[in-house]
């Protein structure tokens, strides 16, 4: 028995814009969430959700899967989309300072106890090269070399940024506490 | 499980069901539009590629419409569709005179339809001056069985052999009281015309003859008219007759299919081992390089490639083709590309002065007008920078085509399919992140010094003589590099070039 979904995969692949829209209903709001981690604005991220959506029209006639190999191939088109985004806007030149990797971080248990808007705001604080090296990292899975060959980056600077990132999160952390204790 | 997993881990959940509420059909409609523009396109773009797919096939069916050869035995005259074509025929109008009884080598013999032909010739009240009607009345009444059309034949053929032949002695099988021919008649003051026997001089041609074509006309139109209604008029019969109407000179008539063809491959359509020829060609790029790229690629490398400019390059070839009797060609060669690219962008370098490596061959400041060569160089990132490189690189093609000429009444068509090996190496330039066209060296990307691939392509010639020996050719060719691309940046490239080329035949 053909499944509601194969029925509105197949119409969406011949092009069927109906079905398509059905498809952008369903996934938009959880793609829109991850646009706009990426992005520095609701228009950014609409943006990004656009070009995105194009790129999975154009594209949907050769994916072969279950609903849930969808979204997660849709996840990675937009999130690919947002990086070719931040790599336009990000034109300034980084120095990197190969310093050592000192492992001064927040512990799991913090991260474990935090609510996701909180995170979510710690993380808006960091700087753009970092911000966007530690979602990739941590939240979205991608490992270092993945990371360096999107980013156009060293495997190391990849692993320097990350490590960046982390101790100013602990530092953005600690200083939140001592706000709130203050 | 690592501090790094376990973060990577609570996070990911964490934002897994991350969602954001936000005006969905806004943006639909915004992407409905795209999508729709996006259609129309592809179907454009369907229907280009089927014209441009159609458009040899089409340009074949002309080439060959207009190649069309006016066969002798299309061509007619007048109403009752007598084809005069028959006494044009060389090799196998010999065959038919010796079937028909017409030994042309030494003896002219008998035909066993000749009695009726002469029979009818003598019966009919056609009103001939004295020495041509003497003489054809000879000619039948000693019963030679050689038809006018016969004679006409080796006329027109002006072959030597025959005429050669028919100068010998017209021996008569028949009764040998007809065979004296009664010199008298054959000589006419009116004509002019002295022949005892069938002499090479006159050929029996209409050109040596002379008499009142106005005045045999009616009667002898009037003869075939009324052949032609009784069914029995045989060929040989009708062209007899039409060598005597005026104003018709069988030898305007194009008879040698070889004649119709003025240029010089027709001349030597007759080789049997078809003719070969070396050229020496020069390309010159008609557009951009285009580099091909995956549409899913997601490389900020290839998109800026894809929108990168390229300047036109040039190449050089030398080759030889072999074109074989049947116009298929054969085509092998070595040729010589430069490509050049130029890269522009734009880079907002911040604030503040650096010291920083130009990886490029070639790099210019708008703002300030400065240029820049490989090196060190001292930049004040001030202000948003508008940069441009530019690379080139080498490439050697080793091509292989097959292809087909036509032939036309002065030029040469040709169309090719082309494959072969193609070398790219000594790179004088390099690209590095796309996005930063000025980066720091550990993070730069050298292209791969050479590199080998496939090369296919097509190319349309055309090829006009101007000797017999040498030949002009012009045209374009489209070609795409195939295989993996380069090591680093994994991207074909597509060329259209314009091409003019000169030939030796031999």
């Amino acid at each position: 028995m053909i499944s509601r979904f194969k029925i509105l995969l197949s119409k969406a692949q011949k092009g069927d814009n109906d079905a398509f829209k059905i498809i952008y209903l369903r996934h938009s709001d959880h793609l829109m969430a991850k646009c706009l981690r990426y992005a520095t604005d609701i228009n950014m991220a609409k943006d990004i959700m656009h070009d995105g959506f194009v790129k999975i029209f154009q594209n949907i006639s050769r994916f072969e899967g279950n609903e849930k190999m969808l979204n997660a191939w849709m996840t990675k088109i937009i999130i690919n989309e947002a990086l070719k985004n931040y790599h336009k806007r990000s034109r300034t030149i980084f120095v990197e300072h190969h310093s050592g990797l000192e492992q001064v971080e927040l512990k799991v248990e913090i991260y474990q106890d935090m609510a996701v808007k909180d995170i979510l705001k710690m993380i808006k604080e960091l700087s753009e090269p970092l911000k966007v090296v530690f979602m990739m990292h941590c939240i979205d899975g991608y490992k270092h070399d993945e990371i360096s060959d999107i980013l156009g980056i060293s495997v190391e600077a990849s692993r320097v940024r990350l490590n960046r990132a982390k101790t100013q999160l602990r530092n953005n952390y600690s200083k939140s506490k001592i706000v709130n204790h203050g | 499980m690592d501090n790094d997993s376990k973060v990577n881990k609570i996070l990911s959940e964490k934002f897994e069901s991350e969602k954001f509420e936000f005006q969905k059909e806004e943006l639909w409609a915004e992407i409905n539009d795209t999508i729709n523009s996006y259609k129309s396109s592809t179907r454009k773009k369907a229907i280009k590629i089927l014209l441009l797919s159609l458009l040899p096939v089409l340009l074949i069916l002309c080439f060959y419409i207009v190649n069309i050869k006016i066969s002798p035995e299309s061509l007619h005259i007048n109403e009752s569709s007598t084809e005069i074509d028959q006494p044009v025929r060389d090799e196998a109008s010999r065959t038919d005179l010796v079937k028909e009884g017409l030994n042309i080598n030494n003896t002219i013999v008998r035909s066993d339809k000749e009695p009726e032909l002469s029979q009818d010739l003598n019966n009919d009240p056609i009103h001939i001056p004295s020495s041509i009607y003497n003489r054809e009345q000879s000619i039948l009444n000693d019963k030679k069985q050689l038809s006018i059309n016969s004679q006409k034949k080796i006329a027109i053929d002006g072959n030597d052999q025959i005429a050669e032949d028919s100068k010998n002695q017209a021996v008569l099988n028949a009764d040998p009281q007809k065979q004296k021919i009664n010199e008298s008649n054959l000589v006419s003051p009116d004509a002019g015309l002295i022949s005892n026997s069938f002499s090479s001089e006159d050929k029996f041609s209409s050109e040596n003859i002379n008499y009142n074509q106005a005045e045999m006309s009616v009667p002898i139109l009037q003869d075939i008219s009324d052949k032609l209604k009784n069914q029995e008029t045989n060929e040989e019969m009708i062209i007899a007759s039409m060598s005597l109407l005026p104003g018709i000179e069988l030898q305007e008539i194009p008879y040698d299919r070889n004649e119709n063809f003025a240029m010089a491959y027709s001349r030597r359509k007759d080789r049997s081992n078809g003719r070969s020829q070396i050229g020496f060609s020069l390309s010159s790029f008609l557009s951009d390089v285009n580099y091909n790229t995956s549409l899913t690629g997601d490389s900020p490398t290839y998109d800026a490639l894809q929108s990168t400019t390229a300047r036109a390059g040039y190449g050089v070839s030398a080759f030889y083709r072999k074109t074989f009797s049947n116009n298929f060609i054969l085509s092998g060669g070595a040729e010589y590309l430069k490509i050049r690219e130029r890269f522009v962008g734009a880079a907002d370098l911040g604030s503040g002065t650096s010291m920083m490596t130009v990886d490029t061959a070639f790099y210019r400041n708008k703002v300030e007008g400065r240029e820049y060569f490989p090196g060190d160089v001292l930049v004040d990132c001030d202000s948003l920078h508008y940069v441009e490189h530019t690379n080139s690189h080498n490439n050697v093609n080793l091509l292989l085509a097959v292809g087909y000429g036509l032939n036309l009444n002065q030029s040469r068509v040709i169309f090719m399919m082309e494959y072969g090996l193609n070398l790219t190496f000594n790179y004088s330039g390099r690209i590095i992140d796309a996005d930063r066209r000025i980066i720091y060296t550990d993070q730069r990307v050298d292209f791969s010094k050479t590199r080998t691939a496939g090369i296919a392509g097509f190319k349309f010639l055309v090829e006009h003589p101007i000797s017999d020996q040498i030949s002009l050719g012009g045209g374009f060719s489209l070609r795409q590099q195939l295989g993996s691309g380069f090591k680093d940046i994994d991207n074909n490239i597509t060329m259209l070039s314009g091409d003019i080329s000169i030939h030796y035949n031999f």
